[in-house]
């Protein structure tokens, strides 16, 4: 074995590229902006992350990551321990199992998809929400958390894009 | 030709099937954390305490720069205000030196007045300054977080104000972060009055900008504008704190308007009345 120690450290930070900026995008919107028109205009990071990395290197980010994702996610927000965990972990099952369609074609389609396994893991989201504390959310903001977050999508696939081609592009898929 | 057995199922078919196993045990986990909490089990708490002390510092760190920007939006607006505020503060001046006058001998009076009925004033309320350094308020849920000294004793339970306004309670304590549950919050019910008519109800958040006013009574006279207070049923809100203003009237429901815009929210007072409510024993007993 010829690899130094440096090397093995940095070919094992790399593969943890996808969960590390998975969680630093988590981390970033939770950052208070003191701006009125942003009341509950927070897009779901989250559910971009899972649905990118899921799609296009499920070799480094499975159901273990995605698990770890959701339980940050749900210890910041102060949403019920589990509710991200599940719906993240929905969401990983949905982007497995209709992925295969979009993750060879253009940019668009894969939005598109985006947009598609997105708005069932709100639906989702909001059906177990509303189980939960037995009270219906109004659709108005749910709409609104959709469409943010779907027109957000572009942002956040482009810096996942640049890490996955800047830092991974060399990794066996 | 000889027929070839296979005794196994192929290598490949088995790590699909243990993938798909995987996955499932994980849905099913989250499942059970969910329900778990439902229950509210104090080992989430824990485990929950445990993301939090770790990630809050890093928030923070990342806040300095937004800190940075909204620190120099906010100079900027202030000079643009500095004029229209020096008007209104003249005014506010004028009229405050004429009831200041009459506020002296109102003093004097019920001092007298109290002397004679033998009345004994509530305690002061103490209060800590916090800065918010993270917040969630998406339509899922409504909290932020903000940075204590672990030395100021902030206990959950406690009011969290604005200036003067009530923004939400303390939910829980994790070293130096607490997490407050803002008024808008879905799990926030607050024991209030219409200060007006002193009919009594239920304030209770719904994830969005506007709070619902509940179990008002069919008849109760209630107007666009009344000005709705806590009325200190259930020990854990003292009296008169001002929560928002009836913003609509619905014929089975009505739109309160907080009165402090929790979005814009830098520091918050975390007030002590010395209360002794369900939820400081609660904290005590845990």
């Amino acid at each position: 074995m010829n690899d130094t120690w440096i090397e093995i450290l940095t070919a094992k930070l790399k593969n943890m590229i996808p969960i590390l900026s998975a969680l630093g995008l988590v981390l970033m919107t939770f950052i208070e902006l003191h701006l009125p028109f942003l009341h509950n205009l927070r897009p779901d990071v989250a559910c971009i992350s899972v649905y990118f990395w899921v799609l296009y290197r499920l070799d480094l980010f499975g159901i273990f990551s995605t698990f770890f994702l959701g339980l940050v996610v749900d210890s910041l927000s102060g949403a019920p321990f589990g509710m991200n965990v599940f719906v993240l972990s929905f969401e990983y099952v949905l982007t497995i199992s209709y992925g295969s369609y979009v993750n060879t074609k253009p940019f668009l389609i894969s939005w598109l998809g985006f947009a598609a396994v997105f708005f069932a893991a709100l639906l989702f989201k909001w059906v177990v929400f509303s189980v939960y504390y037995r009270v219906f959310l109004s659709f108005w903001h749910i709409f609104i958390t959709y469409a943010v977050t779907v027109l957000i999508y572009p942002l956040i696939a482009r810096l996942n894009m640049f890490l996955q081609n800047r830092y991974l592009a060399d990794e066996g898929v | 030709m000889k027929r070839r057995r296979v005794l196994f199922i192929q290598l490949s078919q088995f790590r699909l099937f243990i993938r798909k196993l995987v996955v499932a045990v994980v849905m099913f986990s989250a499942l059970g954390l969910l329900i778990l909490s439902r229950a509210d089990s104090a080992h989430l708490g824990k485990a929950e305490d445990i993301v939090s002390k770790t990630l809050n510092p890093i928030i923070r760190v990342l806040q300095l720069p937004a800190d940075g920007v909204y620190f120099c939006y906010e100079k900027v607006r202030d000079v643009v205000r500095v004029y229209y505020d020096n008007k209104i503060l003249k005014q506010r001046v004028e009229t405050l030196s004429r009831l200041n006058s009459k506020n002296q001998s109102l003093r004097i009076e019920n001092e007298l007045l109290s002397q004679m009925l033998h009345y004994t004033p509530p305690p002061e309320a103490t209060f800590v300054t916090a800065k918010i350094v993270a917040g969630e308020s998406d339509v899922f849920s409504h909290s932020v977080i903000a940075y204590v000294s672990e030395k100021q004793n902030v206990q959950k339970g406690q009011v969290v104000l604005d200036n003067q306004n009530v923004v939400g309670r303390i939910e829980s304590v994790h070293g130096n972060y607490v997490r407050i549950l803002l008024v808008s919050d879905i799990n926030s019910k607050i024991p209030v009055l219409i200060e007006r008519t002193r009919g009594r109800g239920i304030l209770s958040g719904n994830n969005t900008e506007t709070l619902k006013l509940l179990f008002t009574g069919s008849n109760s006279d209630i107007r666009l504008g009344d000005k709705v207070v806590t009325s200190g049923v259930g020990g854990i809100f003292p009296s008169g704190l001002t929560i928002g203003y009836v913003s609509k009237i619905y014929t089975d429901a009505v739109d309160v308007k907080p009165a402090s815009t929790i979005d814009m929210i830098e520091y918050v007072k975390i007030v002590s009345y010395g209360l002794n409510n369900t939820l400081l024993k609660e904290n005590e007993a845990q």
